[in-house]
């Protein structure tokens, strides 16, 4: 397969197609099983990055299937992953949105992603209107801790400050993924609400974060300044894994990886 | 069992005193912080309020049953909701209950204290589970025996349930709460067992199944991780073995077998979460399980349940190379999760380790499949992360059952494929 692409690439260049004059190493294009580990991993680095860009506490995404997926290996510019899939709205909803996504994986930078859905933004911002509303009406600022509690019960007024710290950590999720690192919001530790004049809702959180296949759980300190509509805005600090960095393996058994 | 006795009091009281308990409603608070505990503590010391505690406040990880007198329900839950403490109605109207025909046999039932009476729908602390243990084996006599095959770091007991209807059968392994955090495998399994011991003598297939097969299940395989998790640190995973020279303790025990013990995917670190041990075996709960399996010699099926992912998982681990017979177990694989699937549309994936998690060392269905135990398989069940190990109690019976439907898939598939 390599020395035909090399013919191909020649030939483009013969035929003044490519840039410059050093012989170009061909990127490779391979088509990924979409149970393949890498795949659902780069999938599920898109609905990170879905879930933060959309800001809305009542339309947290979750992968529904992945349709199609696969990786072009760009040398010295990293692993794409060219992606089809379908999320759906919490999960019990029956109503799925298909989405394309392009992630770039390129040694220890943030996951660069291009997402396509074909939903329009104006879907379901009503109850995180509602749910913005309520708050900015309260005098007191919002205070809890273990949400959910340690028997994963969380109460029903409480259940959109859980949801608006998982858009929020999904900021840091998003940044913190690799090919082999995974994450999961396990839980909010605290919340504090600080009230604000503006039109701005401000809480400052500590998240647990689940680290796949580390098994580590991070502990992130998150501020989270929101409006209905908008992207979080997010500032974060982690405290350090007390493990060394895992053995970052590519999923097809090559000792390369993360330099 | 407190809740009986006060049953009891109050079917007694209200036959001869006619005390009413119109619109008294019991709750069930779980206060989720030390504040929050101290404030119900607080509700208790105001005795105008005549709350009845049946279960008090001791821990912030233990539920709290209050009845509240009709008059101060709204009162009450004011108080709760305006401090964002969860709560929910056990019993909506107590004279409701004390009025029903069935009161009688309700009392005798919780009197009971058997494994008819045990809420299936809750994280029980452990010494709630060796009881239950201890009831399903004198309550199943011909069926159930409770066996202790060694104890943990911290001198727990480690339980195996044998269900046996003859002698030195194949067997059938089944284990659970080998990580301390995942609450719903332990919860699972103690569904299951109470499960098979309903279904023999009356499900053909698990009667047949018995009859040729013995099941050894451990509900509870790192008691000390459980209960650590309970009572301190709830995202515990690890042993409590200590480690001089350090101050971190612990051991992954799902790395700590003999199965390319301290390679890729497990870690050398004490600090870490997949802390592989300082030698193969080195935590006496582990030691006890492949003792006891290595000495019983017939076992042809071992599961393990752990939480999360929705994966049905077969060896190996620490190698992309395959079992001999990996066709059949990816083909029994999919009849599992299909059967799994079928009742809720939970949705599983399945395939080998390596292949869906990543590299991962010194674990147990690795070390099982080398010991010549032919279908090997690892469960992570419910969720996909939205709550992880914090699974919902309502979840408990739904993930029992969909999980007991792959099981059966598997244990009687190696049944029908004995010499």
């Amino acid at each position: 397969m390599y020395s035909v692409l090399c013919l191909v690439s020649c030939f483009i260049s013969l035929n003044g197609m490519s840039q410059g004059n050093n012989l170009e190493i061909p990127d490779i294009n391979m088509k990924l099983r979409t149970e393949a580990r890498a795949a659902r991993q780069a999938a599920s680095v898109a609905i990170h990055y879905l879930n933060y860009h959309h800001g809305s506490p009542h339309n947290v995404f979750q992968l529904h299937q992945l349709k199609k997926a696969s990786l072009e290996i760009m040398v010295n510019e990293g692993r794409k992953y060219h992606l089809k899939f379908e999320v759906r709205n919490g999960r019990f909803s029956n109503v799925t949105k298909f989405c394309t996504a392009k992630v770039l994986f390129y040694k220890k930078s943030v996951p660069d992603t291009v997402l396509k859905c074909n939903f329009k933004d104006s879907d379901g911002f009503k109850e995180d209107y509602e749910f913005y509303l309520n708050l900015r009406k309260r005098m007191d600022p919002v205070v809890g801790y273990n949400i959910p509690d340690n028997f994963g019960f969380i109460a029903p007024e409480t259940r959109p400050i859980w949801q608006l710290a998982i858009v929020s950590a999904s900021y840091i999720m998003w940044q913190k993924s690799t090919e082999v690192m995974k994450y999961n919001m396990a839980q909010i530790q605290e919340v504090h609400q600080q009230i604000r004049t503006d039109e701005f809702l401000q809480f400052t959180y500590i998240v647990l974060l689940h680290e796949i296949p580390s098994q580590e759980i991070i502990t992130c300190n998150m501020w989270v300044m929101w409006q209905p509509k908008q992207s979080p805005n997010v500032k974060y600090t982690c405290l350090p894994s007390p493990t060394e960095s895992f053995s970052e393996e590519s999923e097809f058994g090559r000792p390369e990886g993360m330099e | 069992m407190k809740t009986s006795w006060i049953l009891l009091n109050i079917v007694l009281v209200a036959a001869h005193r006619q005390v009413t308990y119109i619109g008294d409603q019991v709750l069930r608070i779980s206060a989720s912080s030390q504040k929050q505990l101290n404030l119900v503590k607080s509700l208790e010391q105001l005795q105008h309020l005549k709350l009845d505690f049946w279960k008090e406040p001791v821990r912030s990880s233990l539920p709290i049953d209050v009845r509240v007198p009709a008059k101060h329900v709204s009162t009450i839950k004011t108080i709760l909701k305006s401090n964002n403490i969860a709560h929910s109605v056990m019993i909506e109207n107590l004279q409701s209950l004390v009025d029903e025909e069935r009161i009688s046999t309700l009392i005798s039932e919780l009197r009971q204290n058997g494994t008819y009476s045990f809420n299936y729908r809750y994280y029980h602390l452990l010494k709630e589970i060796y009881k239950w243990m201890k009831n399903l084996a004198d309550e199943n006599p011909q069926l159930v025996r409770r066996m202790r095959i060694g104890r943990s770091s911290q001198g727990r007991a480690i339980h195996v349930l044998k269900f046996s209807t003859g002698h030195r059968r194949p067997a059938i392994w089944i284990d659970a709460g080998i990580h301390g955090r995942e609450w719903i495998a332990p919860a699972v399994a103690i569904w299951m067992a109470k499960k098979i011991t309903t279904d023999y003598g009356n499900d053909p297939s698990i009667t047949t199944l018995l009859n040729k097969m013995d099941i050894f299940m451990v509900i509870m395989a790192n008691p000390d991780g459980y209960v650590y998790s309970k009572t301190t640190d709830r995202m515990w995973r690890k042993t409590m073995s200590k480690r001089p020279g350090s101050r971190c303790f612990g051991v992954d025990p799902n790395r700590n077998f003999d199965a390319n013990f301290g390679g890729n995917g497990s870690s050398r670190v004490p600090c870490s979460e997949s802390y592989c041990g300082p030698h193969v075996h080195s935590e006496p709960e582990i030691k006890a399980i492949v003792n006891f399996i290595k000495k019983n010699g017939r076992f042809i099926v071992f599961l393990t349940l752990h939480n999360y992912s929705q994966r049905l998982m077969y060896p190996y681990g620490y190698t992309q190379e395959t079992p001999e017979n990996v066709e059949e177990l990816d083909m029994l694989a999919h009849e599992a999760t299909e059967a799994l699937t079928s009742l809720y549309g939970t949705r599983y994936s399945y395939g080998s380790i390596v292949q869906l998690i990543n590299e991962s060392s010194g674990n147990s269905i690795d070390w099982s499949c080398k010991q010549g135990v032919k279908y090997s398989y690892a469960f992570e069940l419910r969720d996909e992360g939205q709550y992880g190990f914090m699974l919902p109690r309502s979840q408990i019976v739904p993930t029992a059952e969909e999980t007991w439907l792959a099981v059966k898939k598997i244990m009687e598939h190696a049944c029908n494929r004995l010499p």
